[in-house]
């Protein structure tokens, strides 16, 4: 068995240790600024659709402003976005290189995109539901977590899922600024070196990463979609 | 229970703005069943929707139980709904949560541990008849379940007033009549007072005790359901009335010629309108013996509204000029509402 990998992806066994390390680069660079930017996209999201007109907590100003935040990080390529928030990402993370220096930028890449998944997920709620809510004396506090979060739960995980899929592909981008990760692994030794062994073994690892969250969101929209 | 004075709400779209209620005064006194009618587009359902401020009027004012719902904060709001129950046309029950949540859904926050809110959602559930369903989830219950459902999520909070917007609506008849008879029932039982938004007629003369007809924004008639079904005022109301009768659609086989209502030489075509006390007596065959005319009832349409008939019949008179007329005139002696027409003279239309 070890003899056969040998042959097929000499330049990967070559390199175990640093191919775990990228792994390890990937995952944590996806479960810290997939965390943050969940809990920033969802607050995004949720603003979104309350302050719009006709929203629950209708407020002009603060959604045009949201609204407008939103599409200008989202017109950004990441690629320029990272070198872009450089020097935002030294004030809060101490430094803009690194794994930890991809963080940041990360965060921003995403958090747009998901406010409006979000966003959309949100507006699927019927209205008469909100009504419904408003009719038994609910506040707009309990409205937005009774109802809102609560009711679109499948379509926030298909938002999540969407969301966190495409982080994984921003990772890859994370090298740029030394941030390490699978996708760095791959430039370094299976572009700039030529080694396609080692491409695809990072594709494969990607690719089964990006199965899991896939078939993990599928489970819990399956789950509680009634 | 429900006074609503002077009551107004415009919408701005872009197409311009729309008066949907335009200076309602109404009362709505406790204990009774109250039906709003009209048809779509009348504003009565942003009017049910002033009543616990959902829609909150331009002008006017609410008053629900003593308390001018437009002057309280948003918080003595929310408290003040929880003694007005909705339901709606498409019940807008909550999918994610099971019936008996559903139920358990408008008591959190008030003061119940889980266990008495859990009591009191099973209570609520045997009352509309569903207490196996608990653990279902909306989408596995037929449409009148849901509204059950709908019903007793409206009364868990205990309140004094239940608004049913077009809650019958998307029901079929049978299932309609089921809810209606439900909600007649716990009206009585726990002493509601209930408002009832329709555009069927058949709906408030099931349940109502009295009716609102509204027009345009407008209230145009109002009283008592038996009165305003056997002398409608407004065009509008005898066209409602008209839908629950039927004794209209004999206009609609005159006006395409139907060989069954066109007189032969001599004949009349009538239509005769029965109110409360004379339906009981043998006032046809009495005309057509006393006066020796041939009387045959082409179509007829009878219907109880609180107890007492409404409706007529169309009948093909014929025999001698005089005695018609004469015929005609004994009728009209005896209180029924008498109209010719077509008479087969002429063929020309005629007012009696």
């Amino acid at each position: 068995m070890e003899n056969l990998l040998q042959r097929l992806a000499p330049n990967v066994m070559d390199k175990l240790p640093e191919l775990a390390g990228s792994c390890g680069q990937t995952l944590v660079m996806l479960l810290i600024s997939g965390l943050i930017s969940f809990v920033f996209g969802l607050v995004f999201g949720v603003l979104l659709t309350v302050t719009r007109r006709g929203g629950i907590l209708q407020n002009l100003p603060v959604f045009t402003v949201l609204d407008k935040a939103v599409n200008v990080f989202r017109s950004v390529p990441f690629i320029i976005l990272l070198f872009a928030l450089i020097p935002v990402t030294r004030a809060v993370a101490g430094t803009a290189i690194g794994t930890r220096g991809a963080i940041l930028p990360l965060i921003f890449g995403t958090v747009p995109f998901f406010s409006r998944q979000i966003e959309s997920a949100l507006s699927e709620l019927p209205d008469g539901l909100i009504r419904a809510a408003q009719s038994m004396g609910v506040g707009p506090m309990g409205i937005i977590t009774r109802v809102y979060l609560r009711e679109c739960i499948p379509g926030i995980v298909r938002a999540s899922t969407i969301t966190f899929v495409s982080l994984v592909g921003l990772t890859a981008m994370a090298g740029a600024v030394g941030g390490g990760g699978l996708g760095d692994f791959a430039i370094r030794y299976g572009y700039q070196r030529n080694q396609m062994d080692v491409t695809y073994a990072s594709v494969i690892i990607l690719l089964l990463l990006v199965s899991v969250i896939q078939a993990l969101g599928g489970l819990i929209i399956k789950k509680t979609t009634r | 229970m429900i006074e609503l004075k002077n009551v107004s709400k415009t919408f701005s779209t872009p197409s311009g703005s729309v008066e949907a209620v335009r200076g309602v005064s109404l009362r709505i006194q406790a204990g009774e069943i109250f039906g709003i009618i009209g048809l779509s587009g009348a504003g009565k359902s942003t009017l049910v929707q002033c009543m616990n401020l959902l829609q909150r009027p331009d002008a006017g004012s609410v008053i629900v139980g003593g308390c001018d719902l437009t002057a309280v904060s948003p918080r003595e709001l929310r408290e003040k709904r929880r003694g007005i129950g909705m339901i709606f046309q498409h019940f807008n029950l909550m999918a994610s949560r099971t019936v008996l949540q559903n139920v358990m859904f408008p008591l959190r926050g008030s003061g119940m541990t889980r266990q008495q809110q859990r009591t009191r959602a099973f209570e609520l559930l045997q009352l509309v008849g569903l207490p196996d369903k608990a653990d279902a989830y909306p989408s596995q219950l037929s449409g009148g379940q849901k509204q059950r459902v709908a019903i007793a999520r409206a009364l868990a909070p205990n309140p004094r007033v239940l608004l049913c917007d077009e809650a019958t609506s998307a029901l079929d008849p049978q299932t309609t009549r089921s809810i209606l008879q439900l909600l007649r029932d716990l009206g009585r039982r726990l002493g509601l007072t209930i408002v009832v938004i329709t555009h069927e007629m058949a709906v408030v003369k099931e349940i109502c005790g009295r009716v609102a007809v509204m027009q345009s924004g407008r209230i145009v008639e109002q009283g008592d359901v038996y009165a305003v079904f056997s002398h409608p005022r407004e065009d509008i109301t005898r066209e409602l009335v008209g839908a629950a009768v039927h004794l209209r659609q004999i206009d609609e086989l005159v006006h395409a010629g139907s060989a069954a209502v066109t007189p032969g030489p001599g004949q009349l075509l009538l239509r005769l309108t029965y109110s409360a006390d004379n339906v009981s007596e043998a006032l046809i065959s009495t005309a057509s013996r006393r006066f020796g005319v041939d009387l045959s009832i082409v179509f007829g349409s009878i219907e109880l509204v609180q107890g007492a008939p409404v409706g007529g019949l169309v009948i093909l008179a014929g025999g001698e000029r005089a005695r018609l007329e004469q015929a005609v005139r004994f009728l009209i002696s005896k209180n029924v509402g008498v109209e010719v027409v077509l008479d087969g003279k002429s063929f020309a239309k005629a007012g009696a």
